[in-house]
């Protein structure tokens, strides 16, 4: 009798360990082993990573080998912004992709690289270097509302009628109807070769808005010519400008808006508090960091 | 006997299973427990990666510090080992033997988004930074140029700059002295301090001040630390480094004339007469650098009468003229006749705060290149009607008013070789390796 009920509360405690293993497995299979043939066309996989194919086999979140796969990538980012000597965001609209990888950007004599103070001066210097980015990119004055966005790290150049672009990445999101969902990039270039990127599907959040994916602050000194609150509210910086970034986490079981609280108009929040929550990746970047 | 053999079968039975189960348990349980492992190794590797940004943070802004207090404004610096502990940063800094605001060295590439807007010198040094679980390198540029010749004419520093007038800037402004009037129109003006009124573009439209960052910068000491509050000390200053003073002795092939305006002179250009006028000519191809140590009331420079002139003294020798007038009599009266296109820096301290007047009195339009750094010296700048376009730029910590006329203040169209004539602004770059 002795041996049974020692058997039965073994047996008790075996059943109860096994259940909650079993919860912790099938959590994890849920967010760990699936992933999907995604359409996402042949013009941007092509754009994106040079296949000639239409469809692709993606992850889908959450994941979190993608999200390690995401984690390189942020150090990567980070330890090139440590290199860098400018930093710029620039917003692309829907379904544009930028394929514009320069090394170098030609400058002409007597160019000053301290008037490249804003974002949007660097677009158009951007294209007087390179026409070929005429109409890639949008403008824009403190947060960037596009989907999509470009990063390009400037490193010192050897030549004094040059810039010398360090790394550029591209950070974009697809809608997708096979299946419904987002598909999310975030690529690394030098030049035209692809250096480092992670992807990620996001089931049934077609259509969700992921943005701000940047946010300008520039400083606070500007403050004195009154241009409207929705520029004013983000001349913040006590010396030097810096962006807010955002990158899609393969963590998060998908891009979901959120309330964005209850923020004035002229509070710089208002500008990107809707982020909140959205991703784990989330970065202070400065425009000018060796300074 | 039969059933107590029996029993006996039946309870090593339900033993056998006991052990079976024990052993399955054991391999859920240890499967359980690699799970939770997994999952506390993942945070504290969250941790750990958390803890190095920290980490590299702190050792930057330390070495970043170090070289702000310690080196930029010295003629060497001690070195330094400093270790927060518990991993939270530590940097190792090699002694330094150079004098980063007056060395000729230059950066090995060209860094556009810096103050000295791509140009100007450079002193690298490498410092090893540790972040507890790693270590790495960073590369400190200590950096100088001078503002002037870096694309901003007009340059107002702590603690009385301001401009007055009719003030055109071709070129961007450096406002150092934030609360101060300013009226010149500018292209682009930059802002290191406190939010400052608006000024005009070059089109008469309320511009912002540039988004660029200018701090910190320095050009000299105040008490034998960096100054980092605008001031301006480059004329005679307590360390001698980046003294205009200790610079034009050593800066023109045609070497230095020493001039008291209380004793006769008459040489290679520079003429005093004994009373307090001195004149400088500016057509003289011999014309070296002049240090004026006192007693002088008038100050006259004769510029080019005719175009070849003109022509000949752009590819004369620069010239460095430094007066340092601690003492009575002022220095009151400064006369630019003619039109000039020597190279010229012209470099006047008082302590007196006397006022000077700036004469220039050709009407019409007139070109003066000069290059004007003011200290101490609240000026009036006196035109003859019309417009007086200066070619180099002004720098200054006093007030200035600009009357008679319109001034028009444009870069220095060849700064290089006027480099080692101007006082310099120091700042940091830093970078990873």
């Amino acid at each position: 009798m002795i041996e049974l009920l020692v058997a039965l509360a073994i047996g008790a405690a075996v059943l109860t360990a096994g259940v909650m293993v079993f919860q912790n497995l099938t959590v994890g299979a849920k967010s760990s082993g699936t992933y999907l043939n995604v359409a996402l066309g042949t013009d941007t996989l092509t754009a994106f990573y040079g296949m000639n194919q239409s469809a692709l086999d993606v992850w889908v979140a959450p994941n979190y080998g993608r999200r390690i796969a995401a984690d390189e990538l942020k150090d990567q980012f980070l330890a090139d912004v440590g290199r860098s000597t400018a930093v710029y965001c620039l917003g692309r609209a829907g379904g544009v992709w930028n394929q514009n990888h320069p090394t170098t950007l030609s400058v002409p004599a007597g160019f000053d690289g301290r008037s490249l103070d804003l974002p949007d001066a660097f677009r158009l210097q951007l294209e007087a270097s390179l026409a070929a980015t005429i109409g890639v990119f949008t403008a824009y004055r403190g947060a960037s509302n596009a989907p999509n966005l470009t990063i390009f790290l400037l490193q010192p150049s050897a030549e004094i009628d040059q810039l010398s672009v360090l790394a550029i990445y591209e950070v974009d999101l697809v809608a997708t109807s096979t299946p419904a969902g987002t598909y999310a990039s975030v690529r690394r270039y030098v030049g035209d070769t692809l250096t480092g990127y992670y992807d990620v599907f996001y089931q049934n959040s077609a259509g969700v808005a992921f943005s701000p994916m940047a946010v300008c602050f520039e400083r606070q000194a500007r403050t004195s010519l009154v241009e409207g609150s929705t520029i004013d509210r983000l001349k913040v910086a006590e010396e030097r400008p810096f962006y807010f970034v955002w990158w899609p986490d393969p963590a998060m079981p998908g891009l979901t808006a959120q309330a964005g609280g209850a923020f004035a108009t002229n509070d710089p929040r208002s500008a990107y508090a809707n982020m909140g929550g959205q991703t784990g990746l989330f970065f202070v970047v400065p425009m000018f960091p060796a300074l | 006997m039969k059933s107590i053999a029996k029993f006996h079968s039946h309870s090593g039975g339900v033993l056998l299973v006991v052990l079976a189960v024990v052993l399955v348990a054991a391999a859920i349980t240890a499967g359980w427990i690699s799970v939770m492992t997994a999952q506390l190794q993942y945070a504290e590797q969250y941790f750990t990666s958390s803890k190095r940004r920290v980490a590299l943070a702190n050792a930057t802004a330390m070495t970043r510090q170090y070289f702000l207090t310690q080196v930029l404004t010295k003629s060497s610096g001690p070195g330094a080992s400093i270790d927060l502990g518990d991993g939270w940063g530590a940097i190792v800094i090699s002694a330094t033997n150079d004098t980063p605001l007056t060395t000729f060295q230059k950066a090995a590439g060209y860094n556009h988004f810096s103050p000295g807007n791509g140009d100007g010198y450079s002193q690298s040094v490498a410092c090893a930074i540790s972040t507890g679980s790693t270590s790495q390198s960073i590369t400190v540029l200590v950096n100088s140029r001078s503002p002037v010749l870096s694309g901003i004419p007009v340059v107002v520093n702590s603690p009385a700059g301001s401009l007055s007038g009719t003030v055109l800037n071709e070129g961007a402004s450096l406002l150092c002295q934030a609360t101060g009037s300013f009226s010149v129109q500018s292209g682009s003006f930059f802002l290191p301090a406190a939010p400052s009124n608006a000024l005009d573009s070059s089109s008469g439209t309320a511009i912002a001040a540039s988004n660029f960052p200018f701090v910190p910068i320095t050009g000299s000491e105040s008490g034998g630390a960096a100054s980092y509050d605008g001031t301006l000390n480059v004329i005679q200053n307590a360390s001698g480094i980046n003294s205009l003073s200790t610079i034009v002795a050593m800066s023109s092939p045609n070497g230095l004339n020493v001039i008291d305006g209380s004793v006769s002179f008459n040489g290679n250009g520079v003429v005093c007469d004994g009373t307090g006028v001195v004149t400088i000519d500016l057509a003289n191809p011999a014309l070296g650098n002049v240090r004026i140590t006192g007693n002088v009331t008038n100050l006259i420079f004769t510029g080019q009468t005719t175009a070849a002139d003109r022509i000949i003294a752009g590819n004369a020798a620069a010239v460095l003229v430094v007066v340092n007038q601690l003492l009575p009599p002022a220095l009151n009266n400064i006369e630019f006749g003619q039109s000039n296109n020597r190279k010229l820096a012209l470099a006047i301290k008082s302590t007196s705060g006397a006022a000077a007047v700036f004469r220039f009195p050709q009407s019409g339009v007139g070109t003066w290149r000069l290059l004007l750094t003011l200290e101490a010296v609240p000026a009036t700048i006196q035109l003859t009607g019309g417009s007086q376009i200066l070619v180099g730029g002004i720098q200054s910590d006093s007030a200035i008013a600009v009357t008679g006329g319109s001034l028009t203040v444009a870069e220095e169209p060849d700064p290089k070789l006027m480099e080692r004539l101007a006082a310099r602004d120091g700042w940091l770059e830093v970078s990873a390796q």
